[in-house]
């Protein structure tokens, strides 16, 4: 404390470091443990105990700025070697217990150990005895006294054994004089090289025990953790303990120098190789041999270690893809033989790693191997990996999968293919779907030619039929003009004089055969005009047909005729019955309905008229044939008459047209007829 | 004459009432007209049977002449004579399956016709 206290003062300021030794490792121990009981409160002051202590339950803690002042070490002051070039050496009541002749070995050897210009302190009751050459006293009564400057060693010096006293010359002088210049040019120089170019080292008894430390040996020992312990083994870095142990016991053994070379030693944060050397040395005062270990470090391989970790890591890392990759990775060699293989590739064969790993692949498969082995040999020759390759793979349980195959050359650094890498993936299940599906597709394909055959044969089919359609349409718009054309020839034929009797019932008879044969030629005409074949526009037939009777009749100017068969189209066989019908009761109309003498507007209130309509009703066609002449005689039967054109229209409707017949005679005569079944007929 | 009884099946009305005027005259009693094939079936079974049936082989309607002889053939031994418009090869050739005992062409002679009937009507007799 009074050291830190002088120190902050000081200027320039100055470096403290005291070292703190005992025979007693008990009593060391405790010492650096720095708890002091609470009574010393007693005697410290209190600014120094509130500002170098920590109080505890038990009492004070010395504060880590003063404990880290001090190095504890156990020290033989009499076997031990000494300290070297201390300033000040405080050995306080100790001699008191030593015998005069131990006292006279002492004072030399801290004379020794203190540097020129040292201070020595001793105890009021002690005393540097006869060594006035040595030192001179500078306070009697607080025994502090100072080196005298000697060119002698202290005549115990020789025997201690150190290496270094060998540069010391001079003997026995008595003389009380300044150290001579070339003396001191001598230790400087010494101090200087000792400082600069020696290694670091630690002198140790037999067991390792450390006795005296010597430059920066942190990278090679830093305290034992978890014990207080000097043992040099105890105390050195991660690497070296197990070395040093087996170098220390060998050179102890065979009593010579050991040599550890090129270590990789964890060392204060890097890693480096040192070499370390143990050399045996003589202790004079004992009978046994003292150590010196010698460290140094040869080459920093911190960057390698961290590149080295860096690689394990990798390693690792690639192995745990490896591993886990779900696809088959085999290693081979240039000869068809496996040299690796994952568990993925393992498991597909469905056997252990162990059962693959330094077989043939012809043993692992027999069928195949051989193929493999031909894209091995491509591979091989070329250098240049190969993919793609869609191969099939037998397991153990005889199962056969496909796969995709990569295969990569692998090659020592002067390109020679060394093996193969060969990467597969199981795609039984992708290729048989594919396989389903090229199956499937040359069936459509088929199926499509077919029917690309058969549509052009249709197309061709139908171009023909539409030809012939055409042709058909052609004939037949020629047969309907050829058969109005043989009917109105057959008009014409009943026209000559000489065609029938020239009598009242004669020229009847042939107007009504006229008119039939016309009902039915119009017919005809009506198809070939409207372009349609089977199906006759009863409006515009109709309107023609009752036009025809109409001019065929004298006189008939006065007579009315209105025809309404809008958007009714009927068949062939129907048209042609329903103008037979309409014809003969239209003619009856014009023939008795309006005899002479009957004056329709007197009678009915209105022109003479012929109404013609056909309609459809709730899907069923009404044909109504009137008009608002006379009437029917009484005495005629409409529906059982004989006479040929009522007979006609009775037969015609309910034969051919299969109508219900309906006739009215109040106010002129009327004939509805409703026809069933439209479309039960062709 | 006999008093003989022939069903007349035709669907063309005016054909139709011509052989019913033609036949009336010649002293058969007729029965119909029918103009279709499922008319014929239904009033064979419902009515007296008639000794003669004349057949148009083009009716309208689901069955034509043919297969409406066929099947009046199946059930009843009643002589056929067919009327056609038709003389196909084809149509012969079916004709034939029924053995109907003859046939007449339309148009036809009302003496040709006459001969025929009488022919298949002793026939029968016989």
């Amino acid at each position: 404390m009074i050291f830190r206290e002088c120190a902050e003062v000081a200027r320039p300021p100055i470096k403290i470091q005291i070292y703190s030794t005992d025979i007693d490792e008990d009593a060391i121990a405790v010492s650096r443990g720095g708890i002091f009981p609470a009574n010393i409160a007693i005697d410290v002051s209190q600014e120094r105990l509130r500002r170098f202590f920590i109080k505890e339950e038990t009492g004070y803690r010395i504060k880590k700025e003063i404990r880290e002042m001090v190095v504890f070490a156990v020290q033989d002051v009499i076997k031990d070697p000494p300290f070297t070039r201390l300033d000040l050496l405080s050995c306080r009541n100790l001699m008191i217990y030593f015998e005069p002749e131990l006292q006279n070995h002492l004072i030399p050897i801290f004379h020794y150990a203190l540097n020129p210009d040292g201070i020595l302190f001793l105890s009021p009751s002690e005393s540097i005895g006869r060594f006035t050459n040595l030192f001179t006293p500078i306070d009697r009564k607080w025994k502090f006294f100072s080196t005298r400057q000697s060119l002698s060693l202290p005549q115990t010096a020789g025997t201690l054994g150190l290496p270094l006293t060998a540069t010391l010359t001079g003997h026995g002088t008595t003389e009380p004089a300044i150290k001579p210049p070339e003396t001191n040019f001598v230790e400087l120089t010494r101090g200087i090289l000792l400082q600069s170019y020696a290694p670091p080292s630690v002198i140790t008894n037999e067991e390792g025990n450390t006795l005296y430390v010597h430059g920066d040996t942190g990278n090679y020992l830093r305290p034992a953790p978890g014990q207080v312990s000097l043992n040099i083994v105890d105390m050195a870095r991660e690497g070296l303990q197990l070395e040093l142990r087996k170098a220390i016991h060998n050179a102890v053994q065979q009593k010579t120098h050991k040599s550890i070379r090129g270590v990789p030693v964890k060392t204060n944060g890097g890693m480096h190789l040192v070499d370390v050397t143990v050399r045996p040395i003589a202790d004079p005062r004992t009978a046994k041999d003292l150590l010196i270990v010698l460290f140094s470090i040869i080459r920093d391989i911190t960057r390698r270690k961290q590149t080295e970790e860096v690689i394990n890591r990798l390693s690792d890392e690639r192995k745990t893809l490896i591993d886990n990759v779900p696809a088959m990775i085999w290693y081979k060699d240039t000869r068809n033989n496996i040299i690796r293989v994952n568990p993925a590739g393992a498991h597909t064969i469905g056997l252990p790693v162990e059962a693959i790993e330094g077989k043939s692949a012809s043993d692992l498969f027999p069928d195949d191997a051989d193929n493999y082995y031909q894209d091995d040999l491509e591979v091989i020759r070329s250098g240049v990996p190969k993919f793609g390759i869609i191969e099939q793979m037998r397991t153990a349980s005889g199962r056969t999968l496909w796969v995709r195959t990569e295969k990569i050359p692998l090659t020592d650094e002067r390109g020679t293919v060394t093996g193969i890498l060969v990467f597969s993936v199981d795609i039984t299940d992708i290729k048989l779907a594919d396989d389903e599906l090229i199956n499937r597709s040359e069936q459509i394909r088929a199926t499509n030619i077919e029917l690309t055959a058969s549509g052009q044969e249709l197309r061709k089919k139908e171009r023909e039929l539409l030809d012939a359609l055409a042709e058909k349409e052609v004939l037949l718009s020629e047969i309907h003009h050829r058969v109005k054309n043989n009917l109105t020839a057959f008009i014409s034929l009943l026209s000559l004089d000489a065609s029938c009797e020239d009598t009242e019932g004669g020229r009847a008879l042939r107007k009504d055969l006229q008119n039939r044969a016309r009902s039915m030629a119009l017919i005809h005409e009506t198809l070939y005009r409207t372009g349609k074949f089977s199906n006759v526009d009863m409006e515009i037939y109709l309107t023609t047909l009752i036009g025809q009777i109409a001019s065929s009749y004298e006189g008939s100017t006065a007579i009315r005729t209105n025809v309404n068969a809008q958007g009714v189209v009927l068949d062939l066989a129907r048209a042609t019955t329903a103008g037979l019908i309409i014809n003969e009761l239209v003619t009856n109309s014009f023939t008795y309905a309006f005899p002479p003498g009957f004056d329709c507007l007197a009678a009915r209130g209105e022109t003479c008229t012929i109404r013609v309509s056909f309609a459809r009703v709730d899907g069923t066609y009404v044909l109504t044939v009137a008009d608002n002449g006379l009437g029917l005689p009484a005495e005629i039967d409409p529906l059982a008459t004989k006479s040929l054109g009522l007979k006609l229209v009775n037969f015609l409707a309910s034969h051919q047209l299969r109508a219900e017949i309906e006739v009215w005679s109040e106010k002129g005569t009327e004939f509805i007829f409703r026809l069933n079944n439209i479309n039960d007929n062709k | 004459m006999t008093g003989k009884i022939i069903l007349i099946v035709e669907d063309d009305g005016l054909i139709a009432l011509h052989l019913t005027e033609l036949l009336e005259k010649a002293g058969y009693q007729i029965s119909g007209p029918a103009y279709s094939g499922e008319m014929v079936l239904r009033s064979l079974e419902e009515s007296t049977k008639p000794d003669l049936i004349l057949v148009d082989i083009g009716l309208a309607g689901l069955l034509d002449g043919i297969e409406t002889a066929l099947e009046i053939r199946k059930r009843f031994s009643i002589p056929l004579i067919f009327l056609t418009a038709y003389t196909s090869e084809r149509t012969l050739e079916r004709m034939r399956e029924v053995a109907p005992f003859g046939y007449i062409i339309k148009p036809f002679q009302e003496r040709d016709l006459l001969a025929l009937v009488g022919e298949a009507l002793e026939r029968q007799v016989a």
